[in-house]
């Protein structure tokens, strides 16, 4: 067996028995020491990693917030790593990319997220259902869809404003590159970011209630956004240094009155208000629902409960209940907690 | 000690450097307003390195046992408990991944407390079932959800062992009539396991057939391995999916994986494929048997006609784990693994 390779993917968090580089390139070196003890004639590899393919694992992205990109020679280089400290003790080194068709880790929409976003969440489609993004237009256009100077309309807009930017221009024709930092964010740029968001915004209808009346009392807010600055946000918005929900706001515009916040759903949120049993109804009549709970281990999943009740039809609701967890646990089950889903 | 030229290190230097040189690409960089390219047509490069195109295989949950091995049953070594209580696996979805397939079940044949799962003495692995007889009713455990083709042979074997006053047989069922099954008695068992060679074949088509293992008689019977596959697997593999992965010409195969092999002992995946211990893989929490170990992984990468290229352990292993396994592999006839590998090697059927 001439080609043998150390280890698995070791930078990754994902791997069993994992230690940090410092510990990884001693370890790298003691199974080569003894391997090639056995047999001198071997092809050893090492598992190292890029810094690009660590990057769209979100192992970089993790440890080098704000800047998602690993830096040669950081803790998360392993590739670098092995060969500033494992030199000698490979033949050669091996390197996992994980191409996805009709995706791309976007880099600078990652730098946005927070460090411990999914990185489903850090990926751009270069492709929709098999089908480059591009070609839903097209279609439209040659369908009847889509008249063909609305299409330009739109570009035409997109592209002005992109060539205003000096997108398209080398860095020093452009004047906002000799923009002194300290002049972001200032008291000026604030009020005209706040002027262009008054004069952006349209509203679609209002049935007298709006403005709100200075004096008013109670305000009730009810929706699962209510809370949450990302809403506000755009796909290409960059990274605010100040955002206000519309409960926040709210609550500072009207300090006297009472205001109520409540999600109504739980989307995007794990909590939520109890529903009263009488509100409920079994398949066979019962008041509330029917639960059954499974467990699958084999397919490495959590354990699920499928709640079933008259109105709302069958939802599937993911639980991590540590109850259940310890009463399996209890059985002797092998926990289902470890592990890596791709 | 000195090693091979690093030839792949040298690529993987020059491919680093490459990056770097991306990297440092600076604005004032004369850019030629004509490349020219001249394409020699007499001159014939040296052919591509066949480790250009490799494939990587690991113990990704059931991904081996559905997709190449050739075992029709699940849970054969009996890691799982078996009981009418435990849940019911939903049916695979049409052509969702083979990895997520689930495990189907052993279930009792008659009263759950006639299936108890001994940890005294097992066969293979942590508990071995033990039956508890009844004179007329027949007592046991089946496997349903197999799928069968008219006319197919099936090929198996079953470790038994238990009291003289009971009698013991299999059944392969495709169907609810009374004669739509075939079954085959052992009459020799005895309070030692011993191995029972079965055949089969199906009388008809069937998408959910099961198999079902039963005794009457007095005392008891324990069980303690049982396989099934049909007669036409290449070493245990499937002759369909093998004939299908020699069309890649892959010129290397990555084994086993992979997150798979950070909690492999490779120590338990050779020797007597019915005594190897199931084990529970932490990295995909799946059971996984044991059937397709280093042996099999060769018979394996000598059907694709590849080269295997194996990854140790370097997770939840050890630096004498690795050593072993390369003396398994690689050491001769007068190391203490590397007769037992030759000896493997040998007992391999495709060799």
């Amino acid at each position: 067996m001439k080609f043998w390779d150390i280890g698995n993917e070791p930078y990754g968090s994902w791997q069993l028995g994992r230690t940090d580089l410092k510990y990884y390139v001693l370890k790298h070196n003691e199974f080569a020491s003894a391997m090639r003890k056995v047999d001198p004639s071997i092809t050893l590899l090492a598992s190292g990693a890029m810094p690009d393919e660590m990057t769209v694992t979100g192992q970089a992205r993790t440890l080098h917030m704000p800047d998602p990109q690993a830096q040669f020679g950081s803790a998360a280089d392993f590739t670098g790593g092995l060969l500033a400290h494992s030199w000698g003790s490979f033949d050669g080194l091996t390197e996992h990319w994980y191409a996805r068709a009709g995706k791309r880790f976007d880099y600078e929409h990652a730098k946005s997220l927070p460090p411990d976003a999914p990185n489903e969440e850090c990926v751009t489609f270069t492709s929709r259902f098999g089908e480059p993004v591009e070609k839903a237009y097209i279609d439209a256009v040659q369908q009847g869809y889509l008249p063909e100077s609305k299409l330009d309309t739109a570009l035409i807009r997109l592209f002005t404003a992109r060539m205003k930017l000096g997108m398209f221009d080398p860095p020093d024709m452009v004047p906002y590159t000799k923009i002194d930092e300290k002049e972001l964010d200032s008291a000026e740029h604030r009020a005209l970011a706040r002027k262009l968001a008054n004069e952006s915004m349209v509203l679609l209808k209002n049935d007298g209630t709006l403005p709100l009346k200075p004096g008013i009392k109670k305000i009730a807010v009810i929706g699962p956004l209510g809370d949450e600055t990302r809403v506000l946000l755009g796909n290409y918005a960059g990274n605010p240094t100040h955002s206000v929900t519309v409960l926040d706001g709210l609550k500072a515009e009207f300090p006297n009155a009472t205001i109520t916040f409540v999600p109504g759903t739980q989307f995007r949120r794990n909590d939520g208000n109890q529903v009263l049993d009488s509100m409920l109804t079994t398949p066979d009549g019962k008041p509330g629902v029917k639960a059954e709970y499974s467990e699958s281990m084999e397919a490495g999943r959590a354990p699920e409960l499928t709640c079933r009740c008259l109105q709302a039809g069958s939802s599937r609701i993911s639980i991590s209940v540590a109850a259940i967890y310890l009463q399996r646990l209890q059985e002797k089950k092998p926990p289902a907690c470890v592990g890596r889903d791709s | 000690m000195t090693t091979e030229t690093p030839k792949h290190a040298l690529l993987a230097a020059a491919m680093c450097f490459a990056c770097a040189a991306a990297h440092g690409r600076s604005a004032d960089m004369q850019i030629p307003s004509t490349i020219v390219a001249t394409i020699d047509v007499q001159q014939t490069a040296p052919p591509v390195s066949k480790y250009e195109f490799g494939m990587v295989i690991e113990h990704t949950r059931t991904l081996i046992y559905r997709s190449l091995w050739s075992e029709m049953l699940d849970d054969r070594k009996f890691f799982f408990p078996i009981s009418s209580r435990e849940p019911d696996v939903p049916a695979p979805q049409q052509g969702g991944p083979i990895r997520n397939m689930q495990l189907r079940k052993w279930r009792p044949v008659g009263p759950d407390d006639v299936v108890v799962v001994d940890k005294d003495q097992p066969f293979v692995g942590d508990q071995s079932p033990r039956i508890e007889l009844d004179s007329s009713t027949p007592h046991g455990i089946r496997q349903s959800g197999l799928v069968l083709v008219k006319g197919k042979k099936y090929t198996g074997r079953i470790y038994l062992r238990g009291t003289p006053a009971g009698k013991v047989s299999i059944s392969l069922i495709w169907g609810e009539g009374e004669n739509d099954r075939q079954t085959v008695s052992f009459t020799a068992v005895t309070k030692d396991y011993k191995k029972f060679p079965f055949n089969f074949t199906s009388q008809a088509d069937a998408s959910a057939a099961s198999l079902e293992i039963v005794g009457t008689g007095i005392g008891n019977f324990h069980i303690g391995a049982v396989s099934l596959m049909p007669t036409d697997n290449v070493g245990g593999f499937r002759p369909d999916t093998i004939a299908l992965l020699r069309q890649l010409h892959s010129g290397m195969w990555r084994l086993p994986g992979g997150n798979f092999a950070s909690d492999w002992n490779w120590y338990d995946s050779v020797g007597d494929i019915d005594k190897r211990p199931p084990m529970f893989d932490y990295a995909w929490n799946a059971m996984q048997t044991n059937d397709v170990g280093m042996d099999e992984f060769m018979t394996l990468c000598k059907l694709i006609d590849t080269e295997p290229y194996i990854t140790v352990n370097a997770g939840f292993g050890d630096t004498h784990s690795a050593a072993e396994e390369v003396e398994y592999m690689n050491g001769s006839v007068n190391s203490r693994l590397g007769l037992c590998g030759h000896t493997m090697a040998i007992l391999s059927p495709t060799t």
